[in-house]
């Protein structure tokens, strides 16, 4: 087995295990944790894809400001309603055929026909080239998601704001 | 160059506008009403002078007959909701008019933006752009009891759909290798497995977005807790986006690869009917039972969807105007009569033909169109769609069709016997806001117009399909 694959294996086992620790824990505050160690794996995948500008990214915003953020909307919440919350996670079964079903049939549809296992040749500087695509073949959907965000923010400052 | 981009330009700069207006005025409603519906207005005749067939960026924009089409089809319908929600009274609308009138224009803009995409990454953003300023306006009365549930479910099985459509999307992109649409009748063709799968989810995702069976469940509890008028529009726009988008994927340029999917479309258009109208039967709020006659009305439109032919696609863009005039009447009829009554119950409309004739005609024309009885739109949508079906041999999906239509004539009849037949619990007429009684005429306007007279709409719906199949 080369590095490369027993990364890749490593990486999965994390992934999955801390994913399916998201959803099965009762405490609401250990998920947030395995979320974090589950968007840090995800960061590893693209480290292991030389793709180190979507690694950094997704540390930053996901395993950083995405988990600070829910962190916070826990704590303020349980402080809000005055009792701790716990993650109730029902229909446990029917998500697990369901999950299963698309496993078996992506495994299926991979078997049956292999996608192509080598890679694109790389570019030399790919954080450039990326910001070269965002800002020409891009460019509009960048611009409509900075429409997007003010929309959004502007709807959540609706909705904390007390009536005046 | 940025022609192409007038009505999207436009809109923008009607967003800032109005949020800037609403920032400078504390007090009263303020002009943010009148200047979207001005807005809107200017938009949808500036779109008569975009010149049909440009595209931007490596032909991810386009302004084809489709877009320029469904981008009218939005501006018109968000207007005439703008009109009739100036009537409203909480002191939610008119304190915060200018959010709420942002929040619209930013949806009408990615609604736009979706039906001139040919690129899944900008499809996406338009989606989001589109979606995100529902959930707001769901929600707008945020201290109302049952509002900020509706709009949290609402938001949750939209994000839960917008991960399945991405998703979908992802295994699009492994196989084509692109992110243009372009790519994709090619792949079909070839039938990659993966490809496939793919396209399910999308199918999935975007089944959610027009609440097709069995992913219609949000539809009535949002429906029941939001504003009518806002409804009204919810009812048919992103309904009609979902569908313009369904076609880009799913049909444009397919060609006899996308006959693959006819079975699956037919059976989600049978389910879809079949429950729509048999959850309405024992509905006893009407908004719940416009929302359930809503479903059946999207299976109706898939049933020309899933033929997969240029008259089933031309047709379901002509059932989707006779919708959008009938189903929005509707709502706003509901509106009128709710406002004066405080009550949504299907009893509110007792006797409403003795206090208020012209009110009471107003809505049985809306219902009948609904219903599909001759001389109103909705007539020679459901003629038309099962028609294109015939023409693809799909006896049985016609036959089961007919029957649920016979069906659901019974429910709204119930209704038109509450209004015509039961004695009024109160003599005096419901009274009718002037804007709102506007909005209703337009909406009376058209049922009939299309009505009598279909030609024009089903030459221009015809049209617009033949570019597709091209």
């Amino acid at each position: 087995m080369t590095g490369e694959a027993l990364a890749f294996w490593g990486l999965a086992v994390i992934l999955v295990g801390s994913a399916l620790a998201v959803v099965l824990t009762k405490n609401l505050f250990h998920a947030v944790l395995w979320l974090a160690l589950a968007l840090t794996g995800t960061a590893g995948v693209f480290l292991l894809l030389d793709a180190e500008f979507l690694a950094a990214v997704q540390l930053l915003l996901y395993a950083g400001g995405i988990v600070t953020i829910v962190v916070f909307a826990i704590v303020v919440t349980e402080r809000l309603v005055g009792e701790r919350i716990s993650q109730t996670s029902r229909r446990i079964a029917a998500g697990a055929i369901v999950a299963a079903g698309i496993l078996a049939a992506v495994v299926s549809a991979v078997m049956e026909r292999p996608l192509a296992l080598e890679r694109p040749p790389m570019e030399s500087d790919l954080t450039q080239i990326i910001g070269e695509t965002v800002m020409t073949r891009f460019v509009l959907p960048f611009e409509l998601l900075a429409v997007l965000m003010l929309a959004g923010l502007m709807g959540a400052i609706y909705f904390a704001r007390p009536d005046d | 160059m940025l022609t192409a981009l007038a009505p999207e330009l436009a809109l923008f700069a009607l967003a800032v506008l109005v949020l800037l207006i609403g920032s400078l005025r504390r007090t009263g409603r303020g002009p943010a009403g009148w200047l979207t519906l001005a807005g809107l207005v200017a938009t949808f005749a500036l779109t008569f002078a975009v010149p049909e067939g440009t595209s931007l960026l490596n032909g991810s924009f386009v302004q084809d007959g489709l877009s320029l089409f469904a981008t009218r089809l939005f501006l018109g319908s968000a207007a005439l909701s703008v009109l009739a929600s100036m009537t409203l009274r909480q002191a939610a609308f008119s304190r915060r008019s200018a959010e709420y009138h942002f929040a619209v224009i930013v949806s009408v803009l990615g609604m736009s933006v979706l039906a001139s995409a040919r690129e899944l990454i900008l499809l996406f953003v338009g989606f989001e752009l589109m979606s995100i300023p529902l959930f707001l306006l769901t929600g707008f009365l945020k201290r109302d009891a049952v509002a900020p549930e509706a709009a949290l479910k609402f938001f949750l099985v939209g994000t839960a759909s917008s991960a399945v459509i991405v998703y979908g999307m992802s295994f699009v992109y492994g196989v084509t290798g692109s992110t243009s649409l372009a790519g994709i009748p090619a792949a079909m063709a070839e039938g990659h497995p993966l490809m496939m799968l793919g396209m399910a989810f999308l199918l999935a995702g975007l089944g959610f977005k027009i609440a097709a069976f069995p992913f219609h469940m949000w539809a009535p509890d949002t429906y029941q807790a939001a504003s009518t008028p806002f409804v009204a529009w919810l009812s048919v726009a992103p309904k009609a986006a979902g569908f313009v988008a369904i076609i880009r994927l799913f049909v444009e340029g397919v060609g006899a690869a996308a006959l693959i999917w006819m079975p699956a479309v037919a059976v989600l258009a049978g389910m879809t009917m079949v429950t729509g109208n048999l959850m309405a039967i024992p509905q006893q709020n009407i908004k719940r039972l416009l929302a359930y006659s809503g479903i059946a009305h999207i299976g109706y439109m898939l049933v020309g969807l899933a033929a997969l032919s240029s008259s089933g696609v031309a047709m379901m863009l002509f059932y989707l105007v006779a919708y959008t005039f009938g189903n929005m009447g509707a709502f706003l009829v509901v509106q009128a009569v709710a406002q004066s009554e405080q009550s949504e119950g299907i009893d509110a409309y007792r006797g409403l033909a003795q206090r208020s004739p012209l009110l009471a005609l107003a809505m049985l024309i809306f219902l009948l169109s609904l219903g599909g009885i001759p001389f109103v739109a909705g007539f020679w949508a459901k003629l038309y769609v099962f028609w294109a079906a015939i023409e693809r041999g799909m006896y049985g999906l016609v036959f089961l069709g007919a029957i649920v239509t016979v069906v659901a004539l019974y429910y709204y009849l119930l209704v038109a016997r509450r209004m015509y037949i039961e004695a009024p619990e109160r003599p005096e007429p419901v009274p009718v806001p002037g804007l709102l009684g506007a909005a209703i005429a337009v909406c009376v306007i058209g049922v009939v117009g299309m009505g009598l007279y279909p030609a024009p709409w089903v030459t221009l719906a015809m049209r617009v399909a033949s570019t597709l199949f091209s």
